[in-house]
């Protein structure tokens, strides 16, 4: 009864996890890709995404759930690398060059960010959502119209033929792969990306040393309880801004280290589905919105790529058509966002109502006990 | 997000101290601009305007330790360079092997390097390059995506976009 019991709650807890590694594992022998091509390109995507993802954990920490804000920093970084083409800057320094600069930007949109959060507990993640769309007005305004006219830009490989404005599409040929490059090991038919692993590595240490620090158990401490930690002295508000801040600082980095790998951005809406997709990723690695943890972070990249990859393929030879495969990634990203946050909000549902009914057989027990004892 | 009661001491060494990154911060931008600027440096084995001076009939030329390029009287080609300090090595037919070292301004993004003049010690060997005349790429980029090639299936059909809004390439990570 109890093992029936446990295997119940295991299926319940890693629903999201087990739902899809099993279409994972069913579309992988349809879609007539090999395992040595489709490992190749787990670590490939590895070192494009993860440290994208890696950005989420600090919020979910502070009770601030999935950072849909994040897009605010990718388009930071956006801009930074924009003006590394601009300025014709070569290989790992234009891709340090577009951090540097885009450093200040990502700083005040963080807290900007925060900020506004502060003002909407408990809706952070739709206001994050809504907030990304008026900062992407923003960033759509900048380079539209005031690059080439305020902002001074001189290659007009990148510019709009009308003077102002950046094209479309940017070709990142000058910085592209470069960090990837840098200490690329070749092991039989697999190539890893060792530069990249080793930031990816730095961060998951950074995040590990962080949650020690005084700061990071005030973090966690405001994600436990708010009130709690108010009433211990923490300052929660101040508390939540670094936690955005911080994670805004690492989707700009990480929208940088996601575009060298691309090798080209799409100006406009390269950053669109950035946190759509990590959300995505750090979901189908069995986080939620109050508890993540880094495992999540890896399993729910190479998990949600492995489908990424052989869905084409799956569509093509199920269905006689490969969109349906490309329209089946984003029915799946969205699905598994839409499904983890039902099952969280069943669950935090379930346990509450558990609580009160425990309340209330306490209260009811005690009752008893004291009219028994009179 | 600081605290209003500090102490003045407290208050201006973190002054000081936050200035102190704002200028480690501007140094490493313009260290990672200098070093990270890209030259296109066009090398030219041609006779000088004025006649003084003449080109090598063949001559082999690496730029920074790249692959040799091989040039006859009259031809160029090209070398893409970083930082603004860069080491010439000129092969003439004979076999004598000349090192020299140039400096390129950081403005400049395109240089024209005469081999003869160089080798003359000329101290125009390197030039602005100023094209005559150069149309900018169309702007059929759209063709482009954020698909890898090798997972990449045919765009979806989009809904005519409003005069003048930018058009939207696919972002499939």
């Amino acid at each position: 009864m109890s093992g029936n019991k446990s295997v119940g709650r295991f299926l319940r807890e890693n629903a999201v996890i087990l739902l899809f590694l099993v279409i994972t594992v069913l579309a992988i022998k349809p879609s007539g890709l090999s395992l040595v091509y489709i490992a190749q390109e787990m670590i490939t995507r590895l070192g494009r995404d993860s440290f994208l993802v890696l950005a989420l954990l600090l919020p979910i920490y502070a009770g601030m759930g999935l950072n849909f804000g994040m897009t605010l920093g990718a388009m930071a970084g956006q801009f930074g690398l924009i003006l590394a083409i601009n300025y014709n800057l070569l290989g790992v320094y234009g891709l340090v060059f577009a951090a540097l600069v885009s450093l200040p930007i990502s700083l005040l949109m963080g807290y900007v960010c925060g900020a506004v959060l502060n003002k909407a507990k408990g809706r952070e993640m739709v206001t994050g959502y809504i907030l990304a769309f008026f900062i992407n007005g923003i960033y759509q305004f900048v380079v539209l119209y005031l690059m080439g006219s305020v902002i001074p830009v001189r290659s007009r490989a990148i510019v709009l033929s009308r003077g102002y404005g950046i094209r479309n599409t940017l070709n990142l040929d000058t910085v592209r792969l470069s960090l990837d490059n840098l200490l690329a090991l070749h092991l039989g038919p697999f190539s890893f990306p060792i530069a990249t692993f080793m930031v990816i590595a730095a961060l998951c240490v950074f995040i590990i040393w962080f949650r020690k620090t005084k700061l990071g158990q005030d973090m966690r401490s405001v994600g436990f309880d708010m009130h709690v930690a108010e009433s211990s002295g923490v300052p929660v508000d101040r508390t939540r801004i670094i936690a955005i801040i911080i994670s805004t600082v690492l989707a700009t980095i990480g929208q940088i280290i996601f575009l060298q790998n691309m090798g080209n951005m799409a100006t406009y809406n390269a950053h669109d589905q950035t946190s759509f997709f990590a959300v995505a990723a750090i979901l189908v690695g069995g986080a939620s919105v109050k508890k993540a943890t880094i495992p999540n972070v890896f399993i729910g990249v190479i998990l949600l790529h492995v489908l990424f990859v052989v869905s084409p393929g799956a569509g093509q030879k199920l269905f006689g058509e490969a969109m349906i495969g490309e329209y089946f990634r984003q029915f799946i990203g969205y699905g598994v966002i839409a499904v983890s946050l039902v099952l969280y909000a069943w669950r935090t549902r379930r346990e509450t109502e558990r609580a009160r009914a425990g309340a209330g057989l306490r209260g009811g027990a005690a009752a008893t006990a004291k009219g028994g004892a009179q | 997000m600081s605290s209003g009661k500090l102490e003045p001491g407290v208050k201006s060494r973190r002054l000081v101290v936050r200035c102190a990154l704002i200028v480690v911060w501007a140094a490493f931008i313009a260290f990672v601009f200098t070093f990270g600027k890209g030259h296109t440096l066009i090398l030219d084995n041609k006779d000088s305007d004025d006649g003084a001076v003449k080109a090598f009939e063949s001559v082999t030329i690496a730029v920074d330790g790249q692959d040799p390029v091989d040039l006859q009287a009259g031809d160029r080609d090209m070398a893409k360079v970083r930082a603004q300090s860069h080491k010439v090595e000129v092969t003439v037919k004979d076999g004598q092997k000349v090192a020299k070292t140039i400096t390129v301004p950081l403005k400049e993004d395109v240089l024209l390097l005469s081999i003869p003049k160089l080798m003359a010690g000329a101290q125009d060997a390197v030039i602005p390059f100023v094209p005559k005349d150069v149309a900018a790429p169309p702007e059929d980029s759209q063709s482009i995506s954020n698909t890898p090639a090798d997972t990449a299936v045919p765009a979806a059909p989009a809904a005519p976009a409003a005069p003048g809004a930018p058009a939207k390439p696919a972002t499939t990570p």
